[in-house]
């Protein structure tokens, strides 16, 4: 058996049994040992004596050579019995005589050995010289066995074992009285424990016998009974009014139902195996569900979500009795908590009122329809419909409007009496119809000739007193030829459309023409006309002489004539060019474009006075060949119009200018009139005469087409003599984060 | 010369020959270690350094073996002198006295000279110890046996040890 099964009282005495034993034993084995130390240099010791002795005795014999009185004096050895063999060697070291006077010469070393002691296991062997006169006449050997030592430990060894039995048996008593008094109270505390458990007899108590931890212990004991038997008393008070509860849930006409967490019914009283008809044995650990409305799925598992967040619902709703049929009930959810507050069910209490709520809605429902058909009967097209969509109202307006008599209309599924189209999918209005409680649209339905209807239709969603939704009231109006005019002008406007589109396309293609016409002829016009230049020149030159003052006049005029149109044809193809030409846009500081032109208007300039102020300039994408028309054109223009102008000011820069950058050529010359600004960019289009500023009134034309081309636009500002500004802008200008001031 | 040392060589030999070299050795011995076992009186030395000396009547038959042992030889402290006398009146100091078989007609009268004086005297001669010779030695089984007499040895003033009283045999003097 384990130790740790022995019964307590056992340990205890094994314990003190061990601990006295043990100490015991090591006493006796340092005792033993002690001894047998101090006893084994006693006996060499008394060898040593025994053997001085004789070697003294020894000197005469082996002087005088008389070997009888050598054997004679070692068998002196005869009183010790541990000496085995014993011998003396001549001054030479031969064996001389021997102890016993038998012993075989095997027994003893060939030559005297040195002189000393020698403690091996089994035997002591003391050699010392024998010597007579400080002179040494021989050595004595003798060899003793150690017997006497293990007889001494035979006899103490048997001595202690005695001793210690002894002491045990007394070790035994002792600890066996002295264990009672530990032992005792812990069997008393023992024998209570079993009282307690095999009888459940709470009324016994263990006996305290002692102030130590047993002590404490019995009182914890005790103590630990006590409180059970006053929470065993208290748990019957409960179980008594637990009891009582149960009968008044057992006996309530009301269906009291527990459910745990996940739906499952935990308990179920006589009014729900009445209310319901399953028994509670059919019922108990299946789930809830099967008592749920199937058109209310989402219901319970709302309500427990609410529920399980500590609230209490009430309301009235469908439940399925076993055979099938609804119950219709009020019902109370409340969680139920556990002593610490959490919630580990669910209780559900149900009355039925089917028959209450049957005839409350029968009547509800006849109310309202009365006060609705008072209210519009007269006004519109009106009719009602249950959310299942049959007709449950039916007016003379819809009579007249859809040619259904009342009583063919009535309980019809309206949707199929009308053949409706609805605008969106109908769950959607519906949708819209429960979230609002109206819904507008058009409809498309069919009268009962079959013609086609479009209706302007309003439904208004109708709740019971309890805020369920009952009925739909829909009214309609027939929008069939408003909606007929209506897509009437779509269609006419479409045709203008398309009809303004053919014209554009047209123009556009009379212009290309145009175009191609003028370049040509502009073309096809240079050749003639070089020929009079060139002819005239001829005539000027070569025949000058043989010309009359007033012919040279004329024939003055005839080479101006010709350079203008020469000029003139340049500029229109020019300005055709630009037409067809594509861009070819690369980043270009415009800034060198118009140093460029200012430097190739130099000639021009030569002896008028011009400050050219030329402001910061931006870096733009463009094609820099047609932006520096446009910059040519501009400056050319500004020197051009300054002319009377004593001190002329052209200044270049970039504006802030409706909403965003543009570029400006301003100058302080004679400027024009605003009222004709429209004409400024036409081909032709001068507001000075030529003898005042000479011109073809191309270059303005060709400007706009540029920056047109390039998706920007141009205007200018003037008064008349007081200078004027041209503006432009160009895609990419406001990409560049230059200061730019706004215009003053 | 070369006679000479002929007649030397053979007059050894015949010496050798009478008596065995072994027994002389034996006996030379004996009579130099029977001073360790002997104690004389203070009176028998002047002082510490005195030598122990060994003294023979009459006809030496040890020859050099005899001075050979004692040369080299330190009995009770003291060295050890060897002198030869020829009559007993020339004995002046001895410690022990080997009294020689050519003295035997001479012996009680030698005996008498020394009588009381601390000196040991050996003998070889028969019954020397019934004429007060202190120690006697006599072969027996081919050994050396001692026989003493220990009144001589009181009458001397000489203790002898126990331990040679053990080997010899006690002998009482012959009443006269």
């Amino acid at each position: 058996m384990a130790f740790q099964n022995l019964p307590i009282k056992r340990k205890m005495m094994l314990v003190i049994m061990l601990t006295s034993i043990t100490a015991l034993v090591l006493t006796a084995a340092s005792f033993i040992a002690y001894d047998l130390v101090t006893f084994r240099q006693s006996l060499v010791r008394n060898l040593k004596s025994i053997s001085t002795i004789v070697a003294e005795n020894s000197t005469s014999p082996l002087i005088f050579d008389d070997e009888d009185l050598a054997t004679k004096n070692l068998s002196e050895f005869k009183v010790d019995p541990h000496v085995r063999i014993a011998a003396l060697y001549d001054a030479d070291g031969n064996l001389y005589a021997r102890y016993p006077a038998n012993a075989p010469d095997s027994d003893f070393p060939p030559s005297a050995p040195a002189t000393g002691e020698y403690l091996e296991s089994s035997r002591l062997i003391v050699v010392m010289p024998s010597v007579e006169d400080e002179k040494v006449a021989g050595t004595l050997y003798v060899e003793s066995t150690m017997g006497a030592v293990y007889e001494r430990l035979r006899l103490y060894g048997g001595l202690a074992a005695l001793i210690i039995f002894g002491s045990a048996l007394v070790a035994l008593g002792v600890s066996s009285a002295l264990q009672r008094r530990v032992t005792e109270p812990i069997l008393a505390l023992v024998h209570s424990a079993r009282m307690v458990s095999d009888r459940t007899d709470l009324t016994v108590r263990a006996p305290k016998t002692s102030g130590d931890e047993l002590g404490l212990l019995t009182d914890a004991f005790n103590l630990m009974l006590t409180r059970i038997q006053e929470h065993t008393e208290e748990r019957k008070r409960v179980e008594e009014s637990l009891a009582f509860l149960a009968s008044i849930v057992h006996s309530s006409d009301d269906a009291i139902i527990g459910k745990d967490l996940q739906s499952r019914v935990v308990s179920w009283n006589v009014g729900a195996e009445r209310m319901f008809g399953y028994t509670a044995a059919e019922i108990i650990g299946q789930s809830i569900a099967r008592l749920l409305s199937p058109d209310r799925p989402d219901e319970e598992s709302q309500v427990i979500d609410e529920v399980k967040r500590g609230e209490i619902r009430h309301f009235e709703t469908i439940r399925l009795r076993k055979d099938g049929q609804p119950v219709e009930v009020s019902l109370t959810i409340s969680p139920i908590k556990n002593a610490k507050g959490d919630i580990v069910g669910i209780s559900s209490i149900a009355r039925d009122i089917t028959e209450r709520k049957r005839a409350q809605e029968a009547l509800e429902q006849h109310a309202s329809v009365l006060r609705e058909q008072a209210q519009m009967l007269d006004l519109a097209n009106v009719m009602a419909r249950d959310l299942d969509s049959r007709i449950i109202l039916w007016n003379a307006g819809m009579e007249k409007m859809y040619g259904w008599a009342k009583d063919e209309a009535l309980e019809k599924n309206s949707h199929d009496l009308l053949h409706t189209r609805f605008p969106e999918p109908i769950e959607n209005i519906l949708a819209i119809l429960h979230r609002d409680g109206r819904w507008e649209g058009e409809l498309v339905h069919f009268d009962k000739g079959g013609r086609q209807l479009v209706v302007a239709s309003q439904w208004v969603l109708h709740r019971d007193p309890q805020g369920k939704p009952a009925a739909i009231l829909e009214v309609n109006n027939d929008i069939t030829e408003r909606k007929r005019a209506e897509e009437e002008v779509r269609r006419m406007n479409v045709e203008l459309e398309q009809r303004v589109e053919a014209r554009t396309a047209q123009l556009t293609a009379a212009n290309h023409e145009l175009e191609a016409f003028t370049y040509s002829v502009a073309h096809d016009l240079r050749a003639p006309l070089r020929h009079i230049d060139a002819f005239s020149r001829i005539l000027a030159e070569e025949f000058a002489a043989s010309l009359l003052p007033e012919a040279r006049r004329y024939l003055e005029h005839i080479r101006n004539g010709s350079r203008n149109m020469s000029q003139l044809v340049d500029d229109l193809l020019n300005l055709a060019r630009v037409g067809r030409q594509e861009l070819r846009r690369r980043p270009t500081p415009l800034r060198i474009l118009v140093d460029e032109v200012v430097a190739d208007l130099r000639r021009e300039t030569q002896g008028r006075h011009i400050e050219w102020q030329i402001r910061q300039l931006p870096t733009v994408e463009c094609d820099s060949g047609l932006i520096k028309q446009v910059f040519a054109n501009l400056l050319s223009n500004a020197v051009k119009y300054t002319r009377p102008r004593q001190k002329t000011v052209i200044e270049v820069g970039s504006a802030k200018a409706n909403g965003g950058t543009a570029i400006f050529v301003r100058d302080n010359g004679v400027g024009f009139n605003m009222k004709y600004v429209d004409k400024l960019f036409g081909v032709f289009q001068r507001l000075h005469r030529a003898e005042e500023f000479e011109g073809t009134g191309v270059g303005l034309a060709t400007v706009d087409r540029i920056v047109r081309k390039h998706g920007g636009s141009i205007w200018a500002v003037a008064g008349v003599d007081q200078g004027a500004t041209f503006y432009f802008t160009i895609p990419g200008l406001d990409e560049h984060r230059t200061a730019v001031p706004a215009i003053s | 010369m070369v006679w000479a040392a002929l007649i030397g060589s053979f007059i050894l030999f015949a010496a050798r020959a009478s008596e065995p070299s072994s027994d002389k050795q034996t006996k030379s011995k004996f009579l130099i270690n029977f001073a360790q076992f002997t104690d004389w009186p203070a009176t028998a030395f002047g002082n510490d350094n005195e030598p122990l000396i060994i003294g023979i009547l009459g006809t030496d038959p040890f020859g050099k073996s005899l001075d050979k042992l004692a040369d080299d030889e330190v009995l009770r402290g003291r060295h050890v002198q060897v002198l030869r006398f020829r009559k007993v009146q020339e004995i002046r100091i001895c410690h022990i006295l080997y009294i020689s078989e050519s003295e035997e007609r001479r012996l009680d009268r030698i005996v008498q000279a020394l009588k009381e004086k601390p000196v040991l005297t050996v003998s070889e001669i028969e019954d020397a110890v019934t004429h007060g010779v202190i120690i006697q030695m006599r072969a027996e089984n081919k050994k050396i046996r001692l026989s003493i007499n220990l009144e001589s040895a009181k009458a001397a003033h000489l203790t002898l040890k126990s331990k040679l009283l053990r080997l010899g045999q006690i002998v009482e003097p012959a009443k006269k």
